[in-house]
Protein backbone atom coordinates (compact mmCIF):
# COMPACT_ATOMS: atom_id res chain seq x y z
CA UNK A 1 0.00 0.00 0.00
CA UNK A 2 1.19 3.46 -0.91
CA UNK A 3 1.62 6.16 1.81
CA UNK A 4 -0.41 8.88 -0.81
CA UNK A 5 -2.83 7.79 -3.05
CA UNK A 6 -4.60 10.23 -5.31
CA UNK A 7 -7.52 9.08 -6.93
CA UNK A 8 -9.61 10.18 -9.85
CA UNK A 9 -9.02 13.63 -7.94
CA UNK A 10 -10.85 16.53 -10.32
CA UNK A 11 -11.49 20.52 -8.87
CA UNK A 12 -13.56 22.91 -10.89
CA UNK A 13 -13.14 26.51 -10.52
CA UNK A 14 -16.49 28.16 -11.96
CA UNK A 15 -16.87 26.21 -15.39
CA UNK A 16 -13.12 26.01 -15.07
CA UNK A 17 -11.40 22.68 -14.83
CA UNK A 18 -8.20 23.14 -12.71
CA UNK A 19 -7.16 19.61 -12.07
CA UNK A 20 -8.90 16.96 -13.74
CA UNK A 21 -9.30 13.12 -13.48
CA UNK A 22 -5.69 13.21 -11.44
CA UNK A 23 -4.05 9.55 -9.84
CA UNK A 24 -0.94 9.32 -8.49
CA UNK A 25 0.78 7.67 -5.64
CA UNK A 26 3.61 8.35 -3.77
CA UNK A 27 5.11 5.35 -1.33
CA UNK A 28 7.10 5.56 1.80
CA UNK A 29 10.79 6.82 1.37
CA UNK A 30 10.08 8.12 -2.17
CA UNK A 31 10.56 11.62 -3.36
CA UNK A 32 7.92 12.19 -6.61
CA UNK A 33 8.02 15.48 -8.48
CA UNK A 34 4.55 16.99 -9.59
CA UNK A 35 6.14 19.36 -12.63
CA UNK A 36 3.94 21.24 -15.42
CA UNK A 37 3.85 24.37 -17.38
CA UNK A 38 2.30 27.36 -14.71
CA UNK A 39 -1.17 27.08 -14.30
CA UNK A 40 -1.43 23.34 -14.64
CA UNK A 41 -2.91 22.51 -11.50
CA UNK A 42 -0.05 21.88 -9.17
CA UNK A 43 -0.91 23.99 -6.58
CA UNK A 44 -4.20 23.36 -6.74
CA UNK A 45 -3.65 19.88 -6.47
CA UNK A 46 -1.55 20.69 -3.28
CA UNK A 47 -4.10 22.68 -1.72
CA UNK A 48 -6.92 19.55 -2.24
CA UNK A 49 -4.01 17.13 -0.83
CA UNK A 50 -3.49 19.21 2.48
CA UNK A 51 -7.13 20.05 2.95
CA UNK A 52 -7.11 23.73 2.19
CA UNK A 53 -9.73 23.12 -0.54
CA UNK A 54 -12.01 20.44 -0.81
CA UNK A 55 -12.09 18.82 -4.33
CA UNK A 56 -15.20 18.58 -6.88
CA UNK A 57 -14.62 14.82 -7.41
CA UNK A 58 -12.28 11.73 -5.87
CA UNK A 59 -10.05 11.20 -3.06
CA UNK A 60 -7.13 11.73 -1.38
CA UNK A 61 -6.21 8.75 0.72
CA UNK A 62 -2.98 8.76 3.72
CA UNK A 63 -1.75 5.98 5.79
CA UNK A 64 -5.41 4.14 4.01
CA UNK A 65 -7.54 6.70 5.76
CA UNK A 66 -9.21 8.94 3.32
CA UNK A 67 -8.58 12.99 4.33
CA UNK A 68 -11.74 14.12 2.21
CA UNK A 69 -13.32 16.59 4.02
CA UNK A 70 -10.40 17.04 6.93
CA UNK A 71 -9.26 20.67 7.90
CA UNK A 72 -5.66 21.44 6.65
CA UNK A 73 -4.94 21.58 10.91
CA UNK A 74 -6.04 17.84 10.97
CA UNK A 75 -4.39 16.56 7.78
CA UNK A 76 -1.04 18.24 9.46
CA UNK A 77 -1.72 16.40 12.95
CA UNK A 78 -2.13 13.01 10.92
CA UNK A 79 1.37 13.06 9.24
CA UNK A 80 0.86 14.95 6.32
CA UNK A 81 2.97 18.69 6.36
CA UNK A 82 2.99 21.20 3.53
CA UNK A 83 5.20 24.64 3.15
CA UNK A 84 4.06 27.14 0.62
CA UNK A 85 4.94 28.47 -2.52
CA UNK A 86 5.29 32.29 -1.05
CA UNK A 87 6.86 31.46 2.13
CA UNK A 88 4.57 32.37 5.17
CA UNK A 89 6.32 33.03 8.17
CA UNK A 90 4.70 34.78 11.59
CA UNK A 91 6.74 37.85 10.84
CA UNK A 92 6.55 39.20 14.84
CA UNK A 93 7.73 36.68 16.40
CA UNK A 94 11.37 34.72 16.57
CA UNK A 95 12.57 32.10 14.16
CA UNK A 96 12.50 29.45 16.91
CA UNK A 97 8.88 30.79 18.39
CA UNK A 98 8.00 30.18 14.49
CA UNK A 99 9.18 26.99 14.69
CA UNK A 100 7.54 26.33 18.14
CA UNK A 101 4.29 26.71 16.55
CA UNK A 102 4.61 23.20 14.52
CA UNK A 103 6.23 21.82 17.89
CA UNK A 104 3.07 22.43 19.85
CA UNK A 105 1.50 19.73 17.67
CA UNK A 106 3.02 17.28 19.71
CA UNK A 107 4.61 19.06 22.26
CA UNK A 108 2.27 20.75 24.57
CA UNK A 109 4.57 21.80 26.59
CA UNK A 110 6.14 25.02 26.01
CA UNK A 111 9.86 23.57 27.11
CA UNK A 112 9.12 20.43 25.07
CA UNK A 113 8.24 21.91 22.36
CA UNK A 114 11.01 24.80 22.43
CA UNK A 115 13.47 22.29 22.65
CA UNK A 116 11.82 20.45 19.07
CA UNK A 117 11.91 23.66 17.58
CA UNK A 118 15.70 23.82 18.32
CA UNK A 119 16.36 20.93 16.97
CA UNK A 120 14.60 21.65 13.93
CA UNK A 121 16.27 24.94 13.58
CA UNK A 122 19.34 23.30 13.95
CA UNK A 123 18.56 20.57 11.63
CA UNK A 124 17.99 23.08 8.68
CA UNK A 125 21.40 24.78 9.66
CA UNK A 126 19.57 28.02 10.95
CA UNK A 127 20.35 27.48 14.80
CA UNK A 128 21.96 30.78 15.49
CA UNK A 129 19.18 32.60 13.93
CA UNK A 130 16.68 30.94 16.53
CA UNK A 131 16.32 34.59 18.37
CA UNK A 132 15.95 36.23 14.98
CA UNK A 133 12.72 37.65 14.25
CA UNK A 134 11.28 36.29 11.37
CA UNK A 135 10.73 39.63 9.64
CA UNK A 136 13.81 40.51 9.19
CA UNK A 137 15.49 36.77 7.40
CA UNK A 138 16.47 36.51 4.23
CA UNK A 139 14.35 34.51 1.41
CA UNK A 140 16.78 31.70 1.79
CA UNK A 141 16.35 31.16 5.55
CA UNK A 142 12.76 31.87 5.30
CA UNK A 143 13.01 28.61 2.98
CA UNK A 144 14.85 26.85 5.36
CA UNK A 145 12.47 28.31 8.17
CA UNK A 146 9.18 26.52 6.57
CA UNK A 147 10.84 23.31 6.18
CA UNK A 148 11.78 23.47 9.85
CA UNK A 149 8.35 24.54 11.13
CA UNK A 150 6.68 21.83 8.98
CA UNK A 151 9.60 19.31 10.45
CA UNK A 152 8.62 20.54 13.78
CA UNK A 153 4.98 19.00 13.16
CA UNK A 154 7.02 15.11 12.84
CA UNK A 155 5.28 15.17 9.17
CA UNK A 156 6.28 11.01 7.38
CA UNK A 157 5.27 13.03 4.19
CA UNK A 158 6.20 16.34 3.19
CA UNK A 159 5.08 18.78 0.33
CA UNK A 160 6.98 21.14 -0.80
CA UNK A 161 5.35 24.13 -2.71
CA UNK A 162 8.60 25.17 -4.92
CA UNK A 163 11.13 25.36 -2.58
CA UNK A 164 13.70 26.47 -4.89
CA UNK A 165 11.82 29.36 -6.49
CA UNK A 166 13.80 32.52 -5.85
CA UNK A 167 16.97 30.79 -5.44
CA UNK A 168 20.18 31.54 -6.50
CA UNK A 169 21.94 28.30 -7.80
CA UNK A 170 24.45 28.14 -4.77
CA UNK A 171 21.13 28.11 -2.39
CA UNK A 172 19.19 26.00 -4.60
CA UNK A 173 21.96 23.34 -4.20
CA UNK A 174 22.22 23.86 -0.24
CA UNK A 175 18.46 23.28 -0.43
CA UNK A 176 18.77 20.09 -2.46
CA UNK A 177 20.84 18.72 0.18
CA UNK A 178 19.16 19.43 2.80
CA UNK A 179 15.87 17.53 1.12
CA UNK A 180 17.85 14.44 0.34
CA UNK A 181 19.32 14.04 4.11
CA UNK A 182 15.52 14.62 5.14
CA UNK A 183 14.89 11.48 2.88
CA UNK A 184 17.41 9.46 3.64
CA UNK A 185 16.30 10.14 7.30
CA UNK A 186 12.97 8.78 6.28
CA UNK A 187 10.63 11.54 5.48
CA UNK A 188 8.59 11.24 2.10
CA UNK A 189 8.54 13.96 -0.44
CA UNK A 190 6.18 15.39 -2.97
CA UNK A 191 7.76 18.54 -4.61
CA UNK A 192 6.24 20.76 -6.46
CA UNK A 193 8.65 22.41 -8.86
CA UNK A 194 9.78 24.77 -11.44
CA UNK A 195 13.22 24.93 -11.08
CA UNK A 196 13.79 21.61 -13.65
CA UNK A 197 17.22 20.59 -12.19
CA UNK A 198 15.34 20.07 -8.50
CA UNK A 199 13.33 17.85 -9.84
CA UNK A 200 15.59 15.74 -12.42
CA UNK A 201 18.44 15.28 -10.12
CA UNK A 202 16.23 14.62 -6.61
CA UNK A 203 13.00 12.73 -7.87
CA UNK A 204 12.54 9.25 -7.81
CA UNK A 205 9.62 9.53 -10.22
CA UNK A 206 7.86 12.66 -11.77
CA UNK A 207 4.05 12.66 -12.23
CA UNK A 208 3.63 15.77 -15.28
CA UNK A 209 0.64 18.30 -15.31
CA UNK A 210 -0.34 20.25 -17.94
CA UNK A 211 -4.24 22.13 -17.81
CA UNK A 212 -4.93 20.00 -15.20
CA UNK A 213 -4.19 16.25 -16.60
CA UNK A 214 -2.09 13.65 -15.50
CA UNK A 215 0.06 13.45 -19.40
CA UNK A 216 3.52 11.85 -18.14
CA UNK A 217 4.16 9.87 -15.28
CA UNK A 218 7.70 7.93 -14.52
CA UNK A 219 11.63 8.34 -13.82
CA UNK A 220 13.34 11.40 -15.07
CA UNK A 221 14.83 9.87 -17.80
CA UNK A 222 11.47 8.32 -19.54
CA UNK A 223 9.35 11.45 -18.61
CA UNK A 224 12.51 13.42 -20.01
CA UNK A 225 12.09 12.08 -23.23
CA UNK A 226 8.14 11.68 -23.51
CA UNK A 227 7.49 13.52 -26.56
CA UNK A 228 4.38 14.80 -24.76
CA UNK A 229 5.94 16.04 -22.48
CA UNK A 230 8.51 18.04 -24.39
CA UNK A 231 5.68 19.54 -26.64
CA UNK A 232 3.41 20.66 -23.73
CA UNK A 233 6.05 21.62 -20.93
CA UNK A 234 9.78 21.98 -22.11
CA UNK A 235 8.98 23.06 -26.06
CA UNK A 236 10.30 20.78 -28.79
CA UNK A 237 13.68 21.57 -27.14
CA UNK A 238 15.57 18.59 -25.47
CA UNK A 239 16.17 18.84 -21.97
CA UNK A 240 18.79 19.07 -20.21
CA UNK A 241 19.64 15.85 -18.20
CA UNK B 1 11.11 30.45 32.24
CA UNK B 2 13.27 32.57 33.99
CA UNK B 3 12.38 35.71 33.01
CA UNK B 4 8.07 34.51 33.25
CA UNK B 5 8.80 34.27 37.33
CA UNK B 6 10.76 37.72 37.37
CA UNK B 7 7.14 38.62 35.74
CA UNK B 8 4.88 37.04 38.00
CA UNK B 9 7.46 38.24 40.97
CA UNK B 10 7.07 42.00 40.01
CA UNK B 11 2.98 41.26 39.52
CA UNK B 12 2.83 39.83 42.83
CA UNK B 13 4.76 42.69 44.22
CA UNK B 14 3.26 45.31 42.98
CA UNK B 15 0.17 43.86 43.96
CA UNK B 16 0.94 43.94 47.58
CA UNK B 17 2.39 47.46 47.47
CA UNK B 18 -1.10 48.67 45.82
CA UNK B 19 -3.29 46.55 48.98
CA UNK B 20 -1.33 49.39 51.08
CA UNK B 21 -2.21 53.00 48.93
CA UNK B 22 -5.44 53.51 50.66
CA UNK B 23 -4.07 53.31 54.19
CA UNK B 24 -2.55 56.78 53.09
CA UNK B 25 -4.09 57.66 49.87
CA UNK B 26 -7.34 59.99 49.77
CA UNK B 27 -10.80 59.02 48.19
CA UNK B 28 -9.65 61.19 45.11
CA UNK B 29 -6.86 59.17 43.96
CA UNK B 30 -8.46 56.00 45.77
CA UNK B 31 -11.49 57.02 43.16
CA UNK B 32 -8.72 57.14 40.11
CA UNK B 33 -7.15 53.77 41.26
CA UNK B 34 -10.51 52.07 40.82
CA UNK B 35 -10.84 53.18 37.48
CA UNK B 36 -7.40 52.74 37.03
CA UNK B 37 -7.40 48.85 37.64
CA UNK B 38 -11.46 48.38 35.92
CA UNK B 39 -10.22 49.43 32.75
CA UNK B 40 -6.59 47.77 32.97
CA UNK B 41 -8.78 44.49 33.67
CA UNK B 42 -11.59 45.57 30.50
CA UNK B 43 -8.41 45.85 28.53
CA UNK B 44 -6.44 43.09 29.40
CA UNK B 45 -9.86 41.19 28.50
CA UNK B 46 -10.36 42.79 25.12
CA UNK B 47 -6.25 42.19 24.70
CA UNK B 48 -6.29 38.39 24.95
CA UNK B 49 -9.16 39.02 21.80
CA UNK B 50 -7.72 42.06 19.78
CA UNK B 51 -3.94 41.91 20.91
CA UNK B 52 -3.05 38.31 20.74
CA UNK B 53 -5.54 36.45 18.78
CA UNK B 54 -5.43 39.91 16.19
CA UNK B 55 -9.27 40.17 16.26
CA UNK B 56 -10.42 42.91 16.77
CA UNK B 57 -13.30 43.89 18.49
CA UNK B 58 -14.86 47.26 18.34
CA UNK B 59 -17.92 46.40 19.83
CA UNK B 60 -16.67 45.17 23.51
CA UNK B 61 -19.29 47.10 25.02
CA UNK B 62 -22.12 44.36 24.28
CA UNK B 63 -20.07 42.13 26.98
CA UNK B 64 -19.95 45.04 29.42
CA UNK B 65 -22.95 45.88 29.25
CA UNK B 66 -24.20 42.20 29.53
CA UNK B 67 -22.43 41.51 32.74
CA UNK B 68 -23.65 45.05 34.05
CA UNK B 69 -27.19 44.09 32.89
CA UNK B 70 -27.17 40.64 33.94
CA UNK B 71 -25.89 40.95 37.55
CA UNK B 72 -27.64 44.04 38.26
CA UNK B 73 -31.04 42.55 36.98
CA UNK B 74 -30.81 39.51 39.30
CA UNK B 75 -29.93 41.87 41.68
CA UNK B 76 -32.68 43.86 41.63
CA UNK B 77 -35.66 41.48 40.87
CA UNK B 78 -34.47 38.91 42.69
CA UNK B 79 -31.92 39.56 45.53
CA UNK B 80 -29.26 37.55 43.89
CA UNK B 81 -25.87 39.29 45.45
CA UNK B 82 -23.82 40.78 42.25
CA UNK B 83 -20.64 38.50 43.51
CA UNK B 84 -23.29 35.43 41.93
CA UNK B 85 -24.85 37.57 39.12
CA UNK B 86 -21.86 38.69 37.97
CA UNK B 87 -20.70 34.50 36.96
CA UNK B 88 -24.07 34.61 35.70
CA UNK B 89 -23.56 37.33 33.21
CA UNK B 90 -19.93 36.01 32.30
CA UNK B 91 -21.25 32.82 31.03
CA UNK B 92 -23.56 34.48 29.05
CA UNK B 93 -21.44 36.63 27.69
CA UNK B 94 -18.85 33.95 27.23
CA UNK B 95 -21.61 32.03 24.96
CA UNK B 96 -22.89 35.10 23.32
CA UNK B 97 -19.26 36.15 22.38
CA UNK B 98 -19.02 32.01 21.41
CA UNK B 99 -21.67 32.41 18.80
CA UNK B 100 -20.30 35.53 17.80
CA UNK B 101 -16.95 34.08 17.22
CA UNK B 102 -18.95 31.11 15.14
CA UNK B 103 -20.62 33.03 13.03
CA UNK B 104 -17.74 35.44 12.08
CA UNK B 105 -15.25 32.75 11.57
CA UNK B 106 -17.15 30.40 10.16
CA UNK B 107 -17.74 32.48 7.64
CA UNK B 108 -14.36 33.80 7.41
CA UNK B 109 -14.82 37.61 8.30
CA UNK B 110 -11.85 39.15 9.84
CA UNK B 111 -9.87 42.57 10.16
CA UNK B 112 -12.44 45.41 9.29
CA UNK B 113 -15.62 43.32 8.91
CA UNK B 114 -15.18 41.64 12.08
CA UNK B 115 -14.93 44.83 13.83
CA UNK B 116 -17.82 46.36 11.85
CA UNK B 117 -19.99 42.93 13.18
CA UNK B 118 -19.04 43.84 16.61
CA UNK B 119 -20.13 47.52 15.98
CA UNK B 120 -23.10 46.58 14.85
CA UNK B 121 -23.70 43.77 17.42
CA UNK B 122 -23.11 46.49 20.51
CA UNK B 123 -25.01 48.99 18.89
CA UNK B 124 -28.28 46.41 18.22
CA UNK B 125 -27.82 45.54 21.83
CA UNK B 126 -28.24 49.34 22.73
CA UNK B 127 -31.88 49.33 21.09
CA UNK B 128 -32.39 45.76 22.20
CA UNK B 129 -32.10 47.13 25.49
CA UNK B 130 -33.90 49.87 25.31
CA UNK B 131 -36.69 47.98 24.39
CA UNK B 132 -37.12 46.01 27.31
CA UNK B 133 -39.21 47.47 30.00
CA UNK B 134 -38.20 44.83 32.41
CA UNK B 135 -34.56 46.33 32.49
CA UNK B 136 -35.78 49.77 32.41
CA UNK B 137 -35.90 50.40 28.80
CA UNK B 138 -34.35 53.59 28.01
CA UNK B 139 -34.53 54.83 31.43
CA UNK B 140 -31.90 52.49 32.77
CA UNK B 141 -31.34 50.22 35.55
CA UNK B 142 -29.97 51.72 39.11
CA UNK B 143 -28.25 49.44 41.62
CA UNK B 144 -30.24 50.12 44.84
CA UNK B 145 -28.06 51.08 48.21
CA UNK B 146 -28.69 48.11 50.68
CA UNK B 147 -25.85 49.67 53.28
CA UNK B 148 -22.08 48.87 53.76
CA UNK B 149 -22.03 45.11 53.14
CA UNK B 150 -19.30 42.62 51.45
CA UNK B 151 -21.60 39.86 50.42
CA UNK B 152 -23.35 41.85 47.92
CA UNK B 153 -20.69 43.98 46.66
CA UNK B 154 -21.16 47.06 48.43
CA UNK B 155 -18.96 49.08 50.23
CA UNK B 156 -19.31 52.79 52.26
CA UNK B 157 -16.10 53.90 50.89
CA UNK B 158 -14.24 53.61 47.76
CA UNK B 159 -11.97 51.90 49.32
CA UNK B 160 -13.83 48.44 49.07
CA UNK B 161 -14.58 49.25 44.95
CA UNK B 162 -10.63 49.85 44.80
CA UNK B 163 -9.57 46.18 46.24
CA UNK B 164 -12.16 44.76 44.24
CA UNK B 165 -10.77 46.23 41.38
CA UNK B 166 -7.45 45.80 42.03
CA UNK B 167 -7.76 41.74 42.78
CA UNK B 168 -9.66 41.57 39.11
CA UNK B 169 -6.90 43.24 37.29
CA UNK B 170 -4.47 41.50 39.22
CA UNK B 171 -5.87 37.82 38.21
CA UNK B 172 -5.96 39.04 34.57
CA UNK B 173 -2.59 39.96 34.38
CA UNK B 174 -1.51 36.75 36.08
CA UNK B 175 -3.59 35.13 33.14
CA UNK B 176 -2.20 36.79 30.30
CA UNK B 177 1.04 36.55 31.97
CA UNK B 178 0.41 32.53 31.41
CA UNK B 179 -1.60 32.71 27.95
CA UNK B 180 1.53 34.45 26.75
CA UNK B 181 4.10 31.28 27.15
CA UNK B 182 1.56 28.70 26.31
CA UNK B 183 0.83 26.62 23.90
CA UNK B 184 -2.61 28.64 23.87
CA UNK B 185 -1.03 32.30 24.08
CA UNK B 186 1.53 30.80 20.69
CA UNK B 187 -1.61 29.52 18.92
CA UNK B 188 -3.67 32.89 19.11
CA UNK B 189 -0.42 34.33 18.09
CA UNK B 190 0.13 32.37 15.00
CA UNK B 191 -3.55 32.80 14.18
CA UNK B 192 -2.67 36.63 14.42
CA UNK B 193 0.51 36.56 12.38
CA UNK B 194 -0.86 34.20 9.34
CA UNK B 195 -3.71 32.19 9.70
CA UNK B 196 -3.27 29.90 6.82
CA UNK B 197 0.20 29.57 7.57
CA UNK B 198 -0.69 28.29 11.42
CA UNK B 199 -3.63 25.84 9.76
CA UNK B 200 -0.96 24.85 8.17
CA UNK B 201 1.04 23.58 10.82
CA UNK B 202 -1.94 21.70 12.90
CA UNK B 203 -2.99 25.10 14.67
CA UNK B 204 -7.31 24.67 15.03
CA UNK B 205 -7.48 28.28 13.79
CA UNK B 206 -10.93 28.60 14.51
CA UNK B 207 -10.80 27.04 18.04
CA UNK B 208 -8.30 28.99 19.28
CA UNK B 209 -10.16 32.28 17.87
CA UNK B 210 -13.42 30.78 19.39
CA UNK B 211 -11.18 30.57 22.66
CA UNK B 212 -10.20 33.51 23.07
CA UNK B 213 -13.40 35.93 21.76
CA UNK B 214 -15.00 33.47 25.02
CA UNK B 215 -12.32 34.24 27.37
CA UNK B 216 -12.54 37.74 25.97
CA UNK B 217 -16.39 38.12 26.76
CA UNK B 218 -16.28 36.25 29.86
CA UNK B 219 -13.98 38.70 31.65
CA UNK B 220 -15.37 41.98 29.80
CA UNK B 221 -18.95 41.04 31.57
CA UNK B 222 -16.72 40.47 34.54
CA UNK B 223 -15.86 44.30 34.02
CA UNK B 224 -19.57 44.91 33.76
CA UNK B 225 -20.43 43.75 36.68
CA UNK B 226 -17.71 45.74 38.93
CA UNK B 227 -18.85 49.02 36.59
CA UNK B 228 -22.62 48.74 37.67
CA UNK B 229 -21.63 47.87 41.26
CA UNK B 230 -19.47 51.18 41.46
CA UNK B 231 -21.34 53.67 39.62
CA UNK B 232 -24.68 52.40 40.05
CA UNK B 233 -26.65 53.17 37.51
CA UNK B 234 -26.38 52.55 33.76
CA UNK B 235 -28.74 52.58 30.63
CA UNK B 236 -28.45 51.19 27.55
CA UNK B 237 -26.41 53.97 26.16
CA UNK B 238 -23.60 54.23 29.00
CA UNK B 239 -22.69 50.35 28.86
CA UNK B 240 -23.78 49.10 25.15
CA UNK B 241 -22.61 52.18 23.39
CA UNK B 242 -20.13 53.25 21.26
CA UNK B 243 -18.37 55.00 24.20
CA UNK B 244 -17.36 52.04 26.42
CA UNK B 245 -16.22 50.03 23.32
CA UNK B 246 -14.02 52.56 21.95
CA UNK B 247 -12.53 53.12 25.21
CA UNK B 248 -11.35 49.66 26.30
CA UNK B 249 -9.62 49.46 23.35
CA UNK B 250 -7.82 52.91 23.59
CA UNK B 251 -6.45 51.66 26.68
CA UNK B 252 -4.72 48.49 25.25
CA UNK B 253 -4.25 50.23 21.70
CA UNK B 254 -2.15 53.14 23.95
CA UNK B 255 -0.27 50.79 26.37
CA UNK B 256 0.53 48.09 23.67
CA UNK B 257 -1.30 45.95 22.28
CA UNK B 258 0.06 41.92 22.46
CA UNK B 259 2.05 42.61 25.40
CA UNK B 260 1.17 41.63 28.83
CA UNK B 261 1.30 44.80 30.20
CA UNK B 262 0.27 47.30 27.46
CA UNK B 263 -3.58 46.98 28.69
CA UNK B 264 -2.80 48.20 31.92
CA UNK B 265 -0.32 50.51 31.49
CA UNK B 266 -2.54 52.57 28.75
CA UNK B 267 -5.10 52.68 31.80
CA UNK B 268 -2.53 54.00 34.21
CA UNK B 269 -1.82 56.62 31.50
CA UNK B 270 -4.69 57.77 30.46
CA UNK B 271 -7.18 57.26 33.17
CA UNK B 272 -5.35 60.06 35.33
CA UNK B 273 -4.99 62.18 32.28
CA UNK B 274 -8.64 61.63 31.47
CA UNK B 275 -9.50 62.73 35.10
CA UNK B 276 -7.53 65.72 36.26
CA UNK B 277 -8.13 67.43 32.86
CA UNK B 278 -11.89 66.94 33.23
CA UNK B 279 -11.36 68.15 37.31
CA UNK B 280 -9.43 70.52 35.77
CA UNK B 281 -10.58 72.35 32.76
CA UNK B 282 -14.31 70.94 32.86
CA UNK B 283 -15.36 74.29 34.76
CA UNK B 284 -13.56 76.85 33.11
CA UNK B 285 -13.03 75.33 29.88
CA UNK B 286 -16.12 73.37 28.89
CA UNK B 287 -15.24 70.31 26.31
CA UNK B 288 -11.09 71.34 26.72
CA UNK B 289 -10.51 68.44 28.58
CA UNK B 290 -11.71 66.19 25.78
CA UNK B 291 -9.52 68.41 23.70
CA UNK B 292 -6.34 67.56 25.28
CA UNK B 293 -7.33 63.99 25.73
CA UNK B 294 -7.30 63.47 21.94
CA UNK B 295 -4.17 65.53 21.27
CA UNK B 296 -2.57 63.02 23.34
CA UNK B 297 -4.33 60.03 22.17
CA UNK B 298 -2.86 61.80 18.40
CA UNK B 299 0.49 62.38 19.67
CA UNK B 300 0.90 59.11 21.12
CA UNK B 301 -0.66 57.45 17.90
CA UNK B 302 1.54 59.72 15.40
CA UNK B 303 5.16 58.57 17.88
CA UNK B 304 4.27 55.38 19.42
CA UNK B 305 2.54 53.77 16.73
CA UNK B 306 2.65 50.05 17.97
CA UNK B 307 2.12 51.78 22.17
CA UNK B 308 4.14 52.67 24.66
CA UNK B 309 5.38 49.46 25.69
CA UNK B 310 5.76 48.90 21.78
CA UNK B 311 8.45 51.80 21.95
CA UNK B 312 9.92 50.19 24.78
CA UNK B 313 10.51 46.88 23.29
CA UNK B 314 11.70 47.61 20.19
CA UNK B 315 14.32 49.96 21.84
CA UNK B 316 15.26 46.64 23.93
CA UNK B 317 15.73 45.53 20.62
CA UNK B 318 13.90 42.43 20.19
CA UNK B 319 14.04 39.51 22.50
CA UNK B 320 10.92 37.14 22.81
CA UNK B 321 7.76 37.79 24.79
CA UNK B 322 7.27 41.23 22.66
CA UNK B 323 5.00 40.18 19.49
CA UNK B 324 3.38 43.27 19.41
CA UNK B 325 2.51 44.57 16.09
CA UNK B 326 -1.00 45.27 14.40
CA UNK B 327 -2.19 45.37 11.46
CA UNK B 328 -0.23 42.44 9.95
CA UNK B 329 -2.15 40.82 7.02
CA UNK B 330 -1.14 37.15 6.33
CA UNK B 331 -0.33 36.77 2.90
CA UNK B 332 -3.74 34.41 1.87
CA UNK B 333 -2.98 31.76 -0.47
CA UNK B 334 -5.86 31.42 -1.63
Amino acid sequence: MSLLEVNSLTKYFGGLVAVRDLSFQVEEGMIIGLIGPNGAGKTTTFNMISGFILPSSGTVRFKGETLNGMKPHEVCAFGLARTFQIVQPFPEITALENVMIGAFVHYHNTTDARRKAGEMLKRVGMARRADTMARDLPLLELKRLEIAKALATEPQILLLDEVAAGLNAVEVEEVLDLVKDLNKDGITFLLVEHVMKVVMSLSHRIVVLNFGEKISEGTPQKVSHDPQVLKAYLGEEVLVA
Amino acid sequence: MKAVDRQVTFTVVLFVVLLFIPTFASQYIINIGFMVFLYAFLATAWNILGGYAGQHSLGHGLFLGIGAYVSTYLFVSAGITPWLGMWVGAVIAGVTGWFIGYLCFRYGIKGAYFALVTIALAEAAVYVATNIQAIGGAGGLEVPWKGNNFWIMQFGSRTGYYYVALVAAFLGVLLTLWIARSRFGYYLISVRENEDAAEALGVNTMKAKLMAITLSAFMTAIGGTLYAQYFTYMNPRSVFGEGPSVQILLFAIIGGIGTVWGPAVGALILVPIAEITRAELSGSFAGANLLIYGLILVLVMLFMPKGVLGILGSLGKGKKNSPGEIGHEPVGSK
